[in-house]
Formats: structure tokens, sequence, C-alpha cells
């Protein structure tokens, strides 16, 4: 294909984007919120994603200490653990400790909670915080091993729960994401389709004449990618302006979740986001143009 | 120039347009292609395009055999052959010195070629006085020609006309079979599809006659009376 031939190609892509003004429109619509959808899709599961790791890195360990134990051996036992690799601090809360904190979240008084217990059923404990979140488990584990523990627990539940979630989101993101890919590229190429059957005769006599399928395919391939490109620029827009409308509203009431805030991540999926739209309007026109040439060889 | 060796087309619901046909066309030959509608004309026509392939037999068109071309090769032997419809197929948004240009423009000539060539054409087809108009305001006879002209812009060795004159008057067939008549002189072989019966009598050229997907008739300067004493 000649350099000279691409200028021509752009100036009859213009046109006939130009020509159907409502279904340029509608096809750059679609895929701007095929992509806004697959973006705010991929920000929650960041964000998800972020909030599962945070949860994680505050885990603690709590280790219930026997109560036999004798002084010595709780001692040894606390100089044990704080020799362990990976254990990072070991604080001790004795069983009034906890009792007191417990009558602190159910809004009591200890004495008045000692009375409804009769005695005091807490155990002392060490609550043991680890440098690196992914040895909580194996840590938890040796602890729970040592003689003097009765038990050891650092809120796995929560975290599996979490993982769970954030495994349903992905999975239900995913499967919204392909549908609506489906749909756009079906919508793209139905545009183009309309403006094909409205250059007929064009291709006909360019097909006579001696064209090359490509110098037939080429302004509606820039067609499709000016679409796309378009699609994708609006969505990056719609994308960003949310995001920030949700970090200024949100970020002040759930103080318990840090948001992910704009970064790297998100220039590059920006950027994806409009080389996808480049790709969805691409497909769509050379997916309907393929059907086209394959209708016309059948009549002729 | 054009051979066909045993040529059959059977289609997918039993027809067979054309029947164990073998013909030779030589270079700068003036051929009608004559038949009632359905004798396999229009069939002949696509299988030389190479629009179709045959179901048996084979074609040889400007040296490429047309079974085992290959799809670079394609381009070529259809940059090779103008072709003429009776629709005219003319771009009405162009202007005829667009519409003659558009055809060397799909096929990526030089500008400046463009610009030497398109004039040449439209005065061996007789519109350089209407470069500038538009189909519309055209006549008929004059629109044939300027699909000529766009057949012949890219010098094709072979120009297919199926049934040129169909749309045409008395007087503007008869122009434009003189306009087909220099083209064959300056050697572009033509082939003619056509019923136009009082044309080809009166032109004795080589007539090529269908019946049923057979060839039932195949003399140089031939005619239809003839025919009927067959």
């Amino acid at each position: 294909m000649k350099l000279r031939s691409f200028r021509r190609f752009f100036v009859e892509a213009f046109q006939s984007l130009g020509r159907n003004l409502a279904m340029t429109i509608a096809s750059i619509a679609t895929i701007a919120l095929t992509l806004f959808v697959c973006g705010i899709f991929t920000v929650l599961v960041m964000n998800v994603d972020k909030f599962a790791s945070d949860i994680e890195s505050t885990v603690e360990i709590q280790a219930f200490i026997d109560n036999d134990i004798s002084a010595t051996a709780a001692a040894d036992l606390i100089s044990d653990i704080r020799g362990m690799t990976g254990v990072e601090t070991v604080t001790f809360i004795s069983k009034e400790e906890a009792l007191a904190n417990m009558a602190a979240q159910l809004e009591e008084t200890p004495a008045d909670l000692l009375d409804s217990l009769g005695s005091n059923p807490l155990p002392d404990s060490y609550m043991i915080t680890v440098a690196d979140p992914n040895e909580v488990a194996g840590i938890a584990e040796k602890v729970e091993s040592f003689s003097g523990i009765s038990d050891a627990k650092y809120g796995e539940d929560t975290v599996d729960n979490m993982f769970t979630m954030l495994k349903w989101v992905r999975y239900f993101g995913i499967g919204l994401i392909i549908l609506l890919i489906i749909a756009s590229i079906v919508i793209v190429a139905f545009n183009i389709k309309i403006t094909v059957a409205s250059r007929k005769w064009e291709i006909v006599i360019m097909r006579y004449v001696g064209a090359s399928n490509w110098y037939i395919r080429w302004p509606f391939c820039i067609a499709g990618m000016v679409m796309g490109l378009l699609g994708g620029i609006v969505s990056v827009g719609l994308l960003y302006g949310t995001y920030s409308l949700v970090i200024d509203k949100l970020s002040s009431v759930l103080v318990f979740m840090n948001l992910v805030s704009f970064n790297m991540s998100f220039v590059y999926m920006f950027l994806s986001m409009i080389v996808f739209g480049v790709f969805l309007g691409s497909a769509g026109s050379l997916l309907s143009l393929n059907v086209y040439l394959k209708e016309r060889k059948k009549v002729q | 120039m054009i051979s066909l060796q045993g040529v059959s087309k059977k289609y997918d619901k039993g027809a067979l347009a054309l029947d164990d046909i073998t013909m030779e066309i030589e270079p700068g030959e003036f051929v009608f292609l004559c038949g009632a509608s359905g004798a396999g004309k229009s069939t002949l026509i696509r299988l030389l395009f190479r629009e179709e392939g045959v179901t048996s037999g084979d074609i040889i068109v400007n040296g490429r055999d047309l079974n085992r071309i290959r799809r670079r090769d394609l381009l070529k032997h259809r940059r090779a052959m103008g072709m003429v419809f009776q629709d005219y197929r003319l771009l009405p948004k162009k202007n005829v010195y667009d519409n003659v240009a558009y055809a060397m423009e799909v096929t990526e000539c030089k500008r400046k070629d463009i610009k030497i060539r398109v004039p040449e054409i439209l005065e061996v087809v007789g519109l350089s006085h209407k470069a500038l108009n538009f189909p519309s305001e055209l006549s008929g006879g004059e629109q044939q020609r300027v699909a000529i002209a766009r057949a012949l812009v890219n010098r094709p060795a072979i120009l297919i006309a199926d049934e040129p004159t169909g749309n045409l008057d008395p007087q503007n067939a008869y122009e434009l079979m003189e306009v087909l008549q220099t083209i064959n002189e300056k050697g572009t072989t033509v082939v003619m599809a056509t019923h136009a019966k009082d044309i080809v009598d009166c032109m004795r050229k080589r007539v090529i006659m269908l019946s049923e997907g057979q060839i039932v008739y195949d003399k140089a300067r031939g005619g239809y009376h003839e025919v009927t004493l067959i």
C-alpha cells in the first residue's frame, strides 16, 4: 500500500463518519460506555485488592496462654516468641486487660461484666505483630505449637472472606466486560455496515477495476479506529471525573477504607483504555466489511 | 489471449450453466457473445473475470491459468481486464473526470500520470468537453462512454462489455459501437455480450452463440441471420 493513498483513506473515513453522524455518535457512546464500565470494575478491583492487603498488613496474632502456666514458663515463652524470625512485637495482655477491653466494646464497666459472668473467663494472651503479612499464617501455626499456648488466632475468616469477595467481584466484572465488548463490536460493525451498504457501488467498482481488498478496507478501518479513539478518550474523561468525585466525597465518609489514589497504574489503565477503544473500533469495522465482501462475492 | 478448454460450470442447485465450452480468442479480436437470457453469457463473463471458479475444464487469460491463480495475481488479472455493464455503474457524486480518474486512483497510479491519461481517454470516447459534468447531466450513451473510458483508463488488454447497449436508443447504441470499434482498432481485444441482433449483423465481427450453456455457433464475420438457418 502506497503512502499517498493514506491521505485519501483519511479523507474518506472522516467523510463517512460525518455522513452517518447519528450512528457515529451512537458507536462512540457505546465504546465509551464499554470502556468506562471496564475502567470502573478495574478501579473497584484495585480498591478491594488494596483494602484486602491493608487488612492483611494490620493483622495481629492473638496467642492465648494456658491458665496453669508458671511465671518462669511465661517469661521463657515470651522470649521464645520474640526470638522467632518475622515477629516484630509481642505485647502481653493480662486477663484483666482483656476483660476491660471486652467491657469497653460492650459499653459496660468491667465490674458489671464480671458480675454478670460470675468470674473472668478470658485467658492471658500475647498480641504479636509480624513484619510480612504473608507469613502471618505460618507464624500463627508455630506459636500455637508452643507448650503453654492454647490457641493462636489472626482473623483468618475475615481475610478469607475478603479474598472470596474479591474473587466474585473479579468474575462478575470480567463477565460484564465481555458482554459489553461484544455489544460494542456489534454496534460498531452495524454502523460500518450501514456506511458500506450506502457505498456498495463504489466497492463493486473498486473491485472491478482491480483495487486490493485492503485498499477497500482501509477507509472503513480508519473510521472504526477514529470512533474507538474518541470513545476511549471520552471514557477516560468520564472515569477520571467520576473517580475524582468518589475520592473527594467518600474519603471523609469511608475513613476505615483508604481509597487508591491516582498513580502510574491509572496512567497505564487510561492508555490501555484508549488503545483498546481503537482495537474495538477497527475490529468492528473489519468484521462488517469482511462479511460484506463475502456477500458481494456470492451475489456476483 | 483467452483460451477455454472443456469448461463446465454447475451451480449448487444443479443447473448446468456452461457445458463443455472450448474456444480461443486471439489478441485484437472483436467477439460478440450472443444468446438468449440464461444461455450462459453472464456466467462466462464471471468466469473470465474470475469472480467464480469453473466446475471442470481450464481457462487461461493473458497467460494466467485462472484455476491456479494466486491472490496477488488475481489483482493483476483484473487490472488487465476492463469491465463495462449495462447499467453503467458510475459514481453519481463524482464528475466525468473524477469517475474515470477513480479507476486509476484505486490502483494507486501517480497523480501526474492520472492528469495525463484521463484527458487522453476522454478524447478517445469523445467526452473531453463533458469532463466536468456529473453523470445525471449526461445522456445514456454518454454515461456508457464514461464507463468505457473508466474501463480503459488503466490500459487493459481486454475489454469485456456486458450488454453495453441494453439501455440505449439506436442512435446512442450506434455511436457507442463506433467507440468500441475505435478501441478495438487500437489493439484492445473486445468481448461483448449482447442481445442486439441489428448491431451484431451490422458489425460483421466474430459471433459466438450460446444456447443452454453450449456453443451452437462460432463464426468470424458472422451474424444472427445465419443462426436462424442452423
